[in-house]
């Protein structure tokens, strides 16, 4: 098989965000994302796939994890070395602030791309193991919504962890 | 599919995910003291971290010995680290063989621990658990200084289904210039017997692994009487020295015939006996440049009882399933394939104890 066919044979289709921008993906990035799978297979998928609840800036990082992972799983290259190079593809990846993390972890379950999901999940978890309770709360913007006798049992409930 | 949504302008970042999302970011953080701790953040967290599924648990060491310590509660948690620490000290004094003199010194921190179950109390919905105890000392590892090595593996229904045991009075790297002494020796190794008083030594290291073993499954009964989901369950220590583990049809046994013995106050009785054991004076592991003295490798069974799923695997299975995924080690892994291929195995029954 020649690489021009091998060209030709590749399906596009056109991923528009919330604030409508218009994203080109190739087949194998775009089935990754489940929540629109139905809609291709079944060649629903024109003129352009509406995602509604993802932003372009968030869009375009969906899309480079999806071809990464695409491109590496069908470079032909080895299991274990794939998946090396896989995890620090993944670490480089979620290198982003909080704001960037929480919108991707959002995007991955409404794309329901479970990789991705895991991923963000783990990271944010990583993120708040062995933090303070303020330092935590500061990271996420989270507001102390405890009165300050609520605030006092839940230190009772909880002594052990407070060291 | 559903319109822009309205909730990126929220300043907390945490409002733009669902509950479900949330609990998912809280189900990958496994360790009790940092969902203890988020618990405390906000509400919101406070009402969604008790469904988590997956917990780990160190657990913790008190600070403050004095405070609240003659409540009834107190007594009880007393009474379960006491339970979890005696055999434990046991075999770190069989491992290390230390003087008996010392023998009193380990009451001092009897009572600075927690109790497992109190700590995960909130956590309703856990399936999996996974508890690591604290070791006597902190920085006793497995008699490192001598050395030695003791590693285990026990699985339990009600009661023992199988403990596996690799120990060796040392463990060190090979050295170059004892190359050509080992090799020697190598040879005439195959003829060697096991003497009495080395036999005695690893039947005393089998019981200690077997008494730690049945008091961590004592431990954990009340959790899992609590704990009603709770599908696995694996308990290992600082020293990383033994495991116990226990998967969905084993706590199902345990849920059915928890028969609670009362003449054990501390540890579940242990059933019948057999056990085959490998040993070999002097072991060679030129893959991960060690040499062991004193290796053995003991396979021990629950005769009757339950535990069908274990009945039905052969020795080098239960064997390969116990050490699997032992960190630091290569050196474990090679000791067992090694040990397994020598021709003489020592067939020992032991009654109910």
């Amino acid at each position: 098989m020649s690489s021009s066919t091998e060209l030709t044979e590749k399906k596009v289709f056109l991923l528009k965000s919330l604030d409508g921008v218009i994203f080109e993906v190739e087949e194998s990035v775009a089935v990754q994302l489940e929540v629109i799978r139905e809609l291709i297979e079944g060649d629903c998928a024109r003129p352009f796939i509406s995602l509604y609840n993802v932003t372009s800036e968030i869009l375009a990082l969906v899309i480079e994890y999806c071809k990464h992972h695409a491109e590496t799983c069908s470079g032909g290259t080895s299991a274990t070395i794939a998946d090396e190079d896989l995890k620090t593809f993944d670490n480089e990846f979620m290198n982003v602030d909080e704001n960037i993390l929480l919108e991707l972890c959002s995007a991955a379950d409404y794309l329901d791309i479970k990789s991705l999901f895991e991923l963000t999940c783990r990271t944010l978890a990583s993120l708040i193991k062995d933090r303070t309770i303020i330092e935590v709360r500061k990271m996420f913007n989270v507001e102390n919504d405890f009165s300050v006798v609520e605030e006092k049992a839940v230190r009772k409930e909880f002594a052990w962890a407070f060291k | 599919m559903s319109p822009a949504p309205e909730y990126l302008d929220s300043d907390n970042l945490f409002d733009r995910l669902p509950d479900e999302i949330v609990l998912s970011v809280f189900d990958k953080l496994h360790d009790a003291k940092s969902l203890c701790l988020s618990m405390s953040v906000c509400k919101r967290f406070y009402s969604i971290i008790p469904q988590v599924e997956e917990v780990f648990l160190h657990i913790p060491r008190k600070k403050s010995l004095v405070k609240d310590s003659e409540t009834p509660q107190n007594f009880l948690k007393n009474h379960f680290v006491k339970a979890l620490m005696k055999p434990f000290f046991f075999i770190s004094q069989v491992v290390k063989f230390r003087s008996k003199k010392e023998d009193n010194d380990y009451d001092y921190d009897y009572y600075s621990y927690h109790a497992p179950n109190e700590i995960l109390k909130p956590f309703e919905e856990i399936r999996a658990l996974n508890l690591r105890l604290p070791c006597q000392k902190k920085g006793s590892t497995s008699g490192k200084e001598f050395n030695s090595m003791l590693k285990w593996k026990a699985e339990f229904g009600s009661q023992l289904h199988s403990c596996v045991m690799l120990g060796a009075k040392s463990c060190i790297e090979k050295r170059e210039n004892e190359e050509k002494l080992r090799e020697k020796e190598e040879n005439s190794r195959e003829s060697e017997v096991i003497a009495d008083d080395e036999l005695k030594l690893r039947i005393v290291w089998t019981i200690s692994c077997l008494i730690v073993a049945s008091a961590r499954h004592y431990l954990i009964q009340e959790i899992v009487k609590e704990h009603k989901l709770i599908d696995k369950i694996v308990v290992t220590d600082e020293s990383d020295q033994g495991k116990l583990c226990m998967n969905e049809e084993q706590i199902e046994e345990f849920r059915q015939l928890n028969s609670k013995d009362s003449s054990l106050e501390n540890r579940t009785k242990l059933p019948a006996l057999g056990m085959k054991m490998w040993y070999l004076e002097k072991l060679d592991l030129p893959d991960s440049g060690r040499t062991m003295e004193g290796a053995t490798l003991v396979v021990i069974r629950g005769v009757g009882g339950g535990g069908e799923a274990v009945k039905t695997k052969n020795d080098g299975d239960l064997v390969a399933d116990a050490f699997e995924g032992v960190g630091e080690d290569k050196v474990v892994e090679e000791a067992v394939r090694k040990l397994m291929t020598t021709k003489r195995c020592y067939t020992l029954e032991m009654n109910a104890f």
